[in-house]
């Protein structure tokens, strides 16, 4: 320690960011590639990708964060959490295109790496590249060509990997000249085998029979290139060996100077180094390495070429990012039930289907039991490549149909569209969970998110550059609509565009229903939120009540009046003026029917526990809702 | 309303308790109400009220008065250590006769502002003053209130 005294300063990015309360605070249940378990709370979402990684988790968790503005602007920064579940079922590529490509060389996907999100990866080749040789420029994007990276050197690889993304191309020749491949290490085995153990004419003076090689024929990607490293370790142990007199003296000279290969391509360049060094070995006599030029064992299978790309090439693939399983699910939410930390709003950033729907439930349930009363945000499925949105709506419909898919917590995002990512400024096609959950974060708790009096939806869009529409539309322009009309016993949060012309192309929320059920007067949004705030306080409330002495009627089993009024005068002071902006029945503070109401009706079991009922009673949006606590008090 | 006149019996002091938050707190005496402040106006040449304005509401000061031993065992333990003054408490004084039902006031928002007392040397009861103050009464079970909340909403007919 230097034993002086300093203050450090640093610039933090953008505004210091500090909830105004608990009703905006927000965990992102998702993937990411760095962490795992549940996070501290981030101020900013360079803190969140430098302790996260990346992934539709971490992208979610900065757009929330974040509180980016379509025109670039911040908007105060509201801290969050994330909860980094495993990858069970694995990132995964779509269908590659190359259709935008000239050159010979073969592009495919590395199986074995795995995606870390929902992107539309490319690349587009800068000038004319010969796979394997230095020279060679590219750009990549992840969003489809709509921002592209800087230049960057391919150098000599036969692969590339889009940085923070883990989506990784492989460049491998043409089919032609895998064919001519195959031949030549095929005969490069027969040759360099021939060769090792040929002592005729004292070309060795012994047969060097520990270097035959024994495999399978090339014929493929993975016999190529076994079969070329299994000849590369043969003939680098063979040239200098000069025990049992198989050589004069060790050949120190031809050494291959090519690496094993990896694939097709590094297969390609290993190959055509080892017809190389090995026609060179098999005839040198200097130093005595060989008695005898071995003419016989040449190579001469004719060269196949590496694949090439021409400028202006572009080869793309769609990618879909890891996903929970329900255990996964279900561990994540007993997590968040047993850790000290406090919330009001779970965003689950992977796809819900209907199979983990009841785990979305059970998951609530933990949380209400631990005294987290929560508004779950969730996102279906995108359409896959080639599914048009009617056949996307109609799935989406069926998968979740009232009363089988019913929570009133819930709020399930069936929205797609561009979203522009807070943190790169890539306009990404994808759920827009990310950005409604940023938007319901920062809208107070009794406001129609994104409605037209709230005010647009920030950093989306429906159309292209080119005007067409790319997404799900609710509004008159949509190509198929339904997803928000409840009378359909469709509950789902979508977007419109309105029949306006000052805001043609602008993009807002419909109702934001909640997966409600048949008898549910928990209906949208803000009730919940509002309810569930009311829950809390209204608990909080009445927990002091807890070990205090209560005075019933043992003969008529009912709380005695002053009982029944002190608890009800803590509890409204409690739900009353706190919500004066949020319920229409503040100030009800009748005893009886008013917006507390306390039944003085006692159940007493075994040890004297006294247990009675407290129901809050709030009017919103012209409906009065029933939030019943029961107290259980021992005596 | 739930009291009723029953052959001739009345209430005394001997029917009330207060209970601040959830504790039954024996005051010896208690004061409190509220009103709406009106003014009103005549114009020149006239010798009537004119016109009267609708007021604003304000509580009067919470007055208590408890006796010291109660003080000291039952209210005093419930103070916050540091900044009682601040928390806010709801009040309701019930009245409650076997006879005559029952029937309660709410003081919400209620805060303690001043407990003073006095030290003599006679054979008086040591008592101390409790005074706070609190922003909205209630009479009554159902919670009558003296002003309105809702300034937009017509009163109605009136039931007198």
């Amino acid at each position: 320690m230097a034993g002086t005294y300093s203050v450090p300063v640093s610039e933090a990015r953008g505004a210091v960011a500090i909830p105004s309360d608990i009703d905006a605070t927000a965990v992102v249940i998702g993937y990411s590639s760095a962490g795992s378990g549940l996070s501290t709370s981030f101020g900013s979402g360079a803190a969140a990708v430098a302790a996260r990684g990346y992934g539709d988790g971490v992208d979610c968790l900065c757009q929330i964060i974040e509180q980016k503005r379509s025109d670039g602007s911040s908007g105060n920064m509201i801290p969050a959490a994330m909860y980094t579940v495993p990858g069970s079922t694995a990132g995964a590529y779509g269908t590659l295109d190359d259709d935008a490509e000239l050159g010979t060389a073969v592009v495919t996907t590395d199986a074995t790496v795995h995606p870390y999100g929902t992107y539309e990866a490319q690349l587009k080749f800068m000038n004319n590249v010969v796979v394997g040789t230095t020279g060679g420029l590219l750009q990549w994007s992840l969003d489809g060509g709509r921002s592209w990276s800087t230049t960057t050197g391919l150098g000599t690889a036969s692969t590339f990997t889009i940085p923070n993304s883990n989506v990784k191309f492989v460049f491998s020749p043409a089919s032609a000249d895998l064919t001519t491949l195959n031949t030549l290490i095929n005969e490069i085995y027969t040759d360099l085998n021939a060769h090792v153990i040929l002592t005729t004419g004292s070309v060795h003076g012994a047969a060097d029979t520990a270097d035959v090689v024994s495999d399978a024929e090339a014929s493929d990607t993975a016999t190529r290139i076994a079969r070329v490293n299994a000849l590369r370790a043969a003939y680098e142990a063979h040239r200098v060996k000069t025990s049992g007199g198989v050589h004069g003296s060790a050949d120190n000279v031809h050494a291959c100077t090519v690496g094993i290969a990896v694939d097709d391509s590094t297969a390609l360049q290993l190959a055509l180094e080892l017809k190389r060094v090995i026609n060179l070995h098999i005839v040198y006599t200097t130093s005595a390495v060989h008695g005898l030029a071995d003419s016989t064992n040449t190579v001469t299978s004719s060269a196949p070429s590496m694949g090439t790309f021409l400028t202006g090439d572009i080869v793309s693939v769609p990618t879909t990012g890891p996903q929970p399983s329900s255990a996964d699910v279900d561990a994540a939410f007993v997590a968040l039930a047993n850790s000290t930390a406090d919330f009001r709003i779970v965003v689950c950033a992977f796809d819900l289907t209907a199979s983990l729907f009841s785990h979305l439930s059970t998951g609530i349930s933990a949380l209400s039991n631990a005294g987290k009363e929560v508004t779950v945000l969730a996102q279906s499925r995108i359409p896959t490549t080639g599914e048009d949105d009617a056949t996307w709506n109609a799935s989406i419909a069926a998968a979740f149909p009232i009363g089988s898919k019913d929570n009133s917590a819930v709020i399930l995002r069936t929205a797609y569209e561009f979203v522009t990512d807070a943190m790169t400024g890539r306009q990404y096609l994808r759920s827009d969970l990310a950005q409604f959950a940023a938007e319901v974060v920062r809208a107070p708790r009794s406001v129609m998110v994104c409605s037209p009096s709230d005010g647009a939806m920030q950093n989306v869009t429906l159309i292209d550059s080119t005007g067409a529409t790319i997404g799900h539309d609710e509004g008159p322009r949509g190509a198929s609509t339904g997803l928000s009309n409840d009378t359909l016993g469709n509950r789902f949060s979508c977007v419109e565009r309105l029949a306006s012309p000052a805001r043609r192309e602008t993009v807002y929320c419909t109702v934001p229903w909640t997966m409600y059920g048949a008898n549910d007067r928990i209906r949208n949004l803000p009730t919940r939120r509002v309810c569930n705030a009311i829950k809390m306080a209204a608990r909080e409330a009445a927990i002091s009540q807890l070990g205090g002495k209560l005075a019933y009627n043992k003969t008529t089993r009912q709380l005695t009046r002053a009982s029944v009024n002190a608890v009800h005068a803590v509890v409204f002071q409690a739900v009353s003026t706190p919500f004066k902006n949020d319920i229409e029945n503040w100030a009800d503070a009748a005893v009886d029917n008013g917006l507390v109401q306390v039944d003085p009706n006692v159940t007493v079991s075994g040890g004297n526990l006294l247990t009675f009922g407290v129901t809050v009673s709030p009017s919103m949006f012209g409906y009065t809702l029933s939030i019943p606590i029961t107290l259980s008090i021992q005596q | 309303m739930t009291i009723r006149r029953v052959e001739r019996i009345g209430l005394d002091g001997t029917c009330i308790s207060v209970t601040i938050g959830r504790t039954t707190i024996p005051f010896r005496k208690t004061s409190y109400g509220d009103k709406l402040e009106t003014d009103a106006g005549s114009d020149m040449g006239s010798q009537q009220i004119d016109y009267r304005t609708r007021g604003t509401y304000t509580t009067d000061e919470f007055d208590g008065e408890i006796e010291e031993v109660n003080f000291r065992e039952i209210l005093q333990p419930l103070l916050k250590t540091d900044g009682f003054g601040n928390e806010h408490l709801p009040i309701v004084v019930s009245e409650t006769h076997p006879q005559l039902g029952y029937d309660s006031d709410l003081l919400e928002n209620f805060r303690f502002g001043a407990i003073s007392n006095t030290y003599q040397n006679d054979n008086k009861v040591l008592v101390r003053s409790v005074k706070g103050t609190f922003d909205q009464l209630y009479l009554g079970e159902d919670r009558k209130t003296i002003n309105q909340f809702d300034l937009t909403v017509p009163l109605g007919a009136p039931n007198f």
